[in-house]
């Protein structure tokens, strides 16, 4: 009686733990992204997990799929929702990410180092008018899709990554009003670029080094 | 009296001419679309309320039209539906919406559809479409979303499509497209995402430190990419036995 009890409650435990661990990989990356903003004025609402059905996370705000049949994130845009915290590792779920643009909120922390390897396959980036601190990491340099970066606006340190500049893609670019120094590294083929207010950055268009 | 007889057939003709002229032209649109109704099997009878003698075919289901009786949608997604499409399909001017993923569909796509210059979006991903992508697809200057993933298409991507500012969403994924795949235009904005699972020749993904990209001599052949649809179910099992193997141990079985 008591093995038969056993074998009942392992074969419960067993399909709890089938059911977090075959959860779309999407579904986790949002769920992780939900649970790690602080979201005040609750613009995350709509994003509710409790019904599983074919594409739901379709439907949530700010979020973009590959198409009405798969929980496949292509696009994240949450743009000034009043939005804080840092970027959380929950972002590797959404392996087929090209579209991030959380601009216009308050999150804080450094831009993770981890970023491009999390979401390879980032054709635009927008992190512009947040807080982000300490300086922009070299392995942004891995993003090699990257079309479009938008750091503008934030409290960046240090210099900007010469990595960077060798983003094959790359054609807008702006790091403006940061705290950025040290010489621009030389870029080619960037159609836009906005590189002012920052005081001790130098080179490029702005002012000759020392 | 032969001049005035003479006239009143004149005129009678032309009005018979007229009518004639705008009943064809209503039922143009309705007629393409009966084409393509005569070229599908219907097992689940979604083209039942498709009467060609209506005068135009905007009140069938899954048709939609615009305030001037022409059609701008055809939502026939997960219908059921077998056959093959025509090229009359390429007569819907005013065609901005055409939906027709997951179903059956084999044949080619016909390069007619070059011709709906209004298409906003051309979904016939999930069907069984062979032959080549066709170049006239690159006509279609409005298209935002262009999907044909998971079909058994074939040859190369035509460069005409990387003249479409306007693309936002493109997946050719899971095809058998050869071929060298465009950077340049529009394609910039896509990743090894729009392209995996077919033969083409793809520069390795994970890009060496920094190198000017050439095109690849030694990963020709297909990209060793595997989209996660059925997210790794066996990844995820080898993850589990681990913890499966610890709840054992600690229910001393």
């Amino acid at each position: 009686m008591a093995k038969s009890t056993i074998f009942f409650l392992l074969f419960l435990s067993f399909s709890v733990l089938l059911h977090n661990v075959t959860a779309s990989d999407d579904i986790r990356c949002l769920q992780g992204l939900k649970d790690s903003f602080k979201d005040p004025n609750g613009n995350l609402n709509s994003w509710n997990f409790s019904n599983y059905s074919m594409g739901f996370i379709c439907k949530f705000i700010g979020v973009g799929c590959w198409n009405d049949l798969e929980n496949r994130v292509l696009s994240l845009s949450l743009p000034n929702m009043n939005l804080s915290g840092q970027l959380p590792d929950a972002f590797k779920y959404c392996s087929s990410l090209t579209t991030l643009d959380l601009s216009g909120n308050r999150f804080s922390g450094p831009i993770p180092s981890e970023i491009c390897s999390w979401t390879p396959f980032l054709v635009i980036l927008d992190l512009s008018n947040n807080s982000f601190s300490s300086s922009i990491p070299a392995e942004l340099g891995n993003c090699t899709y990257l079309n479009k970066l938008m750091l503008n606006n934030n409290k960046l340190s240090g210099n900007i990554p010469p990595e960077i500049s060798r983003l094959t893609r790359l054609k807008v670019l702006s790091v403006a009003n940061n705290n950025l120094s040290g010489k621009i590294p030389p870029f080619s083929g960037l159609s836009d670029f906005e590189y002012g207010g920052n005081r001790h950055l130098c080179g490029g268009p702005l002012a000759k080094c020392g | 009296m032969d001049q005035s007889v003479l006239a009143i057939w004149v005129f009678l003709c032309l009005i018979g001419l007229l009518l004639n002229l705008s009943m064809v032209a209503g039922n143009a649109e309705g007629d393409a679309l009966n084409a393509l109704k005569t070229n599908l099997a219907d097992p689940n009878s979604v083209l039942q309320s498709w009467d060609a003698t209506l005068v135009n075919p905007c009140t069938w289901f899954h048709v939609t039209c615009n305030n001037e009786n022409s059609v701008t949608r055809v939502d026939l997604g997960n219908a059921n539906l077998s056959g093959q499409l025509v090229p009359q399909l390429g007569q819907l001017q005013n065609l901005q919406y055409l939906e027709l993923y997951s179903n059956n569909i084999s044949g080619r796509i016909p390069n007619e559809l070059g011709n709906l210059t209004e298409l906003v979006s051309l979904d016939l991903y999930l069907n069984n479409l062979n032959g080549p992508i066709p170049p006239s697809l690159g006509k279609l200057q409005k298209l935002r979303f262009l999907r044909l993933n998971n079909n058994s298409l074939n040859e190369g991507i035509p460069v005409s499509l990387t003249t479409i500012v306007a693309l936002q969403v493109l997946d050719l994924s899971n095809n058998h497209l050869t071929g060298p795949v465009p950077v340049n235009g529009s394609f910039s904005l896509f990743t090894p995402i729009s392209f995996a699972n077919n033969q083409l020749e793809v520069p390795p993904v994970s890009p060496p430190p920094p190198l000017p990209p050439t095109p690849s001599s030694s990963s020709s052949g297909e990209m060793a990419m595997v989209r996660k649809e059925r997210p790794g179910c066996l990844g995820k099992a080898e993850e589990m036995s681990p913890r499966l193997d610890s709840l054992m141990k600690a229910l001393s079985l």
